[in-house]
């Protein structure tokens, strides 16, 4: 991300963001670093900073920011939201930025695999006759193995 | 035009601002009546200290101490502390002020500040007598109806016995009372922003954790700083900007003013007093508000760190320290750092008076809290002088009060329209 070229930008990004559920208030940010500093993720991995994120956006840095791993390792433990001082909402904007990036066609194959497991299962981790056997010996009720219902959230592809 | 004879302007709030329009009023010729809730006069601006180094660095310290010194000689003044005003009714041209004053316990007017009272109290550890901020406060000496032994059960009467003035008056009760004024001058002031407002400073969790206006008055009483936890000098300190302004969450979107030139001044102070102290600021921008303001701030870089960014939250260190954690960019990550000692620079918050002067005098609060004062206020014989219409430094609130004591004598016809 070193070589980023302010020709390449593109101004209609911001306008998108700011008109979505978690991007109304993102122009308000004014860089006091409150996000980057109370991030868990930030401490151990420094490719993720919700402040340079935040940044890139505005700058109209579509590509770079939609097609970033970086989005997707927000934690969504809303530590940044609950201390910015201007009221971004910060988590949601980070929703709202893997929600385009899926639209944008960007979605890592980690993601695409939970999706196309969500819409065959129901769940992230389907459950089997085996699980339904031992939740059976410890007393709890048996899950259904499939959970069709799930799959009107998804529309066809 | 109101009769010159009986002109009578009521001022609200003793501080810095409302003690400069009154020193202005009486130079020219007009009797002010200057009411104070507490027991001092002088305001928050009495607890600031001299940062000066090997010279002055022109904090406003001493513009405090002569404007105090030019009250308490100046014979026409008129000053009530401890009262506080109740209400206010508008008749024809004039004001009704009700007031209510607590018991004044020693007379100024004999009272000689021998401090005799205080050497004697029994209960001066727990603030029964309290000594004011500075010595060019007059009375000197205080007594706090709530913590002396006499007022709360009648035991010892060991400061009015003492007395060689007879001063003291322990029996006084409280008294309301009011008066026909010609025009209003409010000048209540500010209040410090009160960091428990906030979560994630953990302010009452860290005994090392101050604010600024804490390291005002300790330097202020004391000289130096010492860690609460064990008294010890502390060899690294932080110090946090911004706490409490520019904040939209908590609807403080101003900037104080003050903060980075009272941080940046106690802190080339404290490295003047001990070289080998470690001082870091976090700060978002640095706001250079102020006269030779810049100079300062270079040489408040070499010997300081400066780090763009705010902390996100504060944790127990080791032996007491405060470990910060923030955003390192060298290493692109957060990383948590001890501290020794961490000092909060607090900024202005709008006064607890404004919503009822407000109401009752039918002003305006802006969108910040402060009071708005609009052209025809000033028409009818109010005026906001200082703090009161929003953050300023001390010179700053005095020039405001000038331009208050300027605009009353306008309104009072002393000045030509
Ligand atoms: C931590 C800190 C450090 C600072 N350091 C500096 C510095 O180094 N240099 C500098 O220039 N400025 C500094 N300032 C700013 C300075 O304190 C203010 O500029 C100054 O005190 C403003 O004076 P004022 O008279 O407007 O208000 P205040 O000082 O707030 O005075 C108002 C007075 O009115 C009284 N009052 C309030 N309500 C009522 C009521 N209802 N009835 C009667 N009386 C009432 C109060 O008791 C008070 O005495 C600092 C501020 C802070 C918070």
């Amino acid at each position: 991300m070193s070589d980023l070229n302010l020709k390449s930008a593109d101004a209609t990004f911001i306008h998108e963001l700011t008109e979505q559920p978690g991007g109304e208030k993102v122009r308000a940010c004014f860089t006091c670093k409150t996000c980057s500093a109370s991030c868990p993720i930030t401490a151990v991995n420094e490719t993720f900073n919700p402040l340079r994120i935040i940044r890139l956006a505005l700058y109209g840095f579509r590509d770079q920011v939609l097609g970033s791993d970086f989005i997707w390792l927000c934690s969504s433990c809303y530590s940044c939201q609950e201390r910015c001082p201007q009221g971004v909402c910060i988590a949601d904007f980070m929703t709202l930025l893997k929600n385009m990036a899926v639209k944008a066609g960007y979605a890592p194959t980690g993601i695409r695999a939970q999706k196309n497991l969500v819409t065959k299962d129901g769940r992230i981790y389907p459950l089997d006759d085996f699980d339904n056997k031992k939740r059976k010996k410890i007393g709890l009720p048996q899950l259904p193995t499939t959970c069709e219902v799930v799959k009107r959230l998804f529309p066809e592809e | 035009m109101v009769d010159k004879k009986t002109d009578f302007i009521l001022i609200v709030g003793g501080g810095i601002a409302g003690l400069t329009t009154s020193r202005e009023l009486n130079s020219t010729g007009i009797t002010a009546l200057v009411i104070e809730k507490s027991p001092f006069i002088g305001g928050h601006a009495v607890n600031i200290t001299c940062k000066a180094t090997d010279r002055c660095i022109k904090c406003n310290d001493c513009l405090v101490e002569g404007i105090l010194r030019d009250i308490s000689v100046n014979e026409g003044l008129c000053i009530r502390t401890r009262t506080t005003l109740t209400d206010v009714e508008k008749i024809g041209n004039r004001f009704c002020a009700s007031f209510s004053s607590d018991p004044q316990l020693i007379d100024p007017g004999k009272c000689t500040n021998c401090g005799l009272c205080y050497e004697k109290c029994p209960g001066v550890e727990r603030g029964a007598i309290i000594r004011a901020p500075s010595p060019n406060i007059h009375p000197s000496y205080a007594i706090d109806p709530f913590k002396c032994d006499h007022c709360r059960d009648k035991k010892n009467r060991i400061c009015q016995a003492v007395c060689p003035e007879h001063a003291i008056e322990l029996d006084g009760e409280k008294e309301s009372w009011s008066k026909e004024v010609d025009g209003i001058v409010l000048a209540t002031g500010y209040e410090p922003f009160d960091p428990e407002e906030i979560a994630r400073y953990k302010y009452s969790g860290f005994s090392n954790m101050i604010t600024g206006m804490d390291l005002e008055k300790t330097l202020r009483s004391e000289g130096s700083i010492v860690r609460t936890s064990d008294g010890v000098q502390p060899e690294k300190m932080a110090f946090v900007q911004c706490v409490g302004s520019r904040d939209s969450r908590l609807g403080h979107e101003f900037c104080s003013r003050v903060c980075c030139g009272y941080a940046l001044r106690m802190g080339l102070r404290l490295v003047y007093d001990n070289p080998e102290i470690d001082i870091t600021v976090f700060y978002m921008d640095i706001q250079n508000f102020g006269k030779d303001f810049d100079r300062y701030f270079q040489e408040a870089r070499d010997h300081m760190r400066f780090l763009r960014g705010l902390p996100g939250d504060f944790y127990q260190g080791d032996n007491d320290s405060i470990s910060v954690n923030y955003y390192n960019e060298d290493s692109g990550r957060t990383i948590s750092e001890d501290f020794d000692m961490v000092v909060l620079s607090v900024g202005l918050m709008p006064g607890s008076s404004n919503n009822f002067f407000a109401e009752t005098l039918g002003l305006n609060v802006n969108e910040d809290g402060f009071l708005e004062i609009k052209e025809k206020m000033r028409d009818k014989g109010i005026v906001v002088a200082g703090t009161t219409e929003g953050p300023m430094d001390v010179s700053e609130s005095i020039s405001h009060a000038k331009r208050a004591a300027f605009d009353m004598s306008k309104f009072l016809g002393m000045v030509s329209k």
